[in-house]
């Protein structure tokens, strides 16, 4: 019986443990720089290069988006986490000269601190796309 | 005559309460894979500063994207929106959103897709730093 009670007891626990684990814990802090990849849904043949800058903001993050040896970006974005999400944000990416050309994309957060996305952009069904990035330290 | 040792006895009972916890720790991660997510939807919006609206939104899946709806009460759009899954995480969802009578003023919205099919999301504007969060329940 009490080998029954604690495994009982045990057992809810773990549930416990498991079901409060995965949301509402809080969210890794993605500042830094990254080094990205990125490529259109079906179309690995081309493959582009790109650095992404990620600075906290108070409740959103500040992304800027640079092509290869460029130093101004090309790309700015603001970036949130859903509050029963941990592992995962989203950010709203513009054109810095044509703020008519945006998007979003979201990125799941791997153990490793890499990046794993997905982007599509507002009003074109034909361009989601695929992209990685690693954390430069 | 057992001569099995007592901590024995508790260590196999441990072991199958770890087990039966994983078991049930898997079981609730796989249901809450890949839910339906085009639909009709009636969803609370709330802004950063506590303005509480409630709208319709359609989701409308278009192969490789989804198109999101939001209507007011006589059926108009307010925000049109361009959206995805994530590949590999099927029960999160983005959309980039714009408002028809004001273009300039686009945004992000972050979806998680519940095992109901209820969906709760957050969202910015660009260049903001006012999250705002939208409940949305499934009409049909």
């Amino acid at each position: 019986m009490n080998a029954f009670n604690n495994s009982l007891a045990g057992t809810l626990g773990l549930l416990l443990i498991s079901t409060y684990s995965p949301a509402f814990a809080t969210p890794a802090d993605i500042s830094g720089n990254y080094q990205c990849t990125y490529h259109d849904l079906g179309d690995t043949s081309k493959m582009y290069t790109e650095k992404m800058t990620i600075k906290k903001n108070g409740t959103v993050y500040n992304v800027q988006v640079f092509g290869k040896d460029a130093v101004i970006p090309y790309e700015l974005g603001t970036a949130i986490f859903n509050t029963e999400v941990d592992n995962a944000f989203a950010f709203v990416f513009w054109n810095i000269k044509d703020s008519t050309t945006y998007g979003s994309e979201i990125f799941v957060i791997k153990s490793d601190g890499s990046l794993d996305g997905a982007f599509s952009y507002n009003n074109n069904n034909n361009k989601p796309g695929i992209e990685t990035c690693t954390k430069l330290y | 005559m057992n001569t099995t040792p007592k901590h024995l006895y508790r260590f196999a009972s441990l072991t199958m309460t770890a087990l039966s916890g994983i078991m049930i720790s898997t079981s609730i991660f796989a249901a809450d894979a890949a839910p339906s997510f085009a639909g009709s939807y009636q969803c609370k919006r709330v802004d950063a500063s506590n303005n509480t609206n409630t709208y319709p939104l359609e989701i409308i899946n278009n192969g490789n994207t989804y198109t999101f709806e939001w209507m007011d009460a006589n059926g108009f759009p307010l925000y049109y929106g361009t959206g995805i899954t994530h590949p590999t995480a099927p029960t999160l969802a983005i959309a980039s959103f714009f408002d028809p009578k004001n273009p300039s003023a686009f945004g992000v919205e972050f979806f998680k897709i519940k095992p109901d099919n209820s969906l709760q999301s957050n969202w910015v504007l660009q260049q903001s730093n006012q999250v705002g969060s939208e409940t949305c329940t499934r009409s049909k």
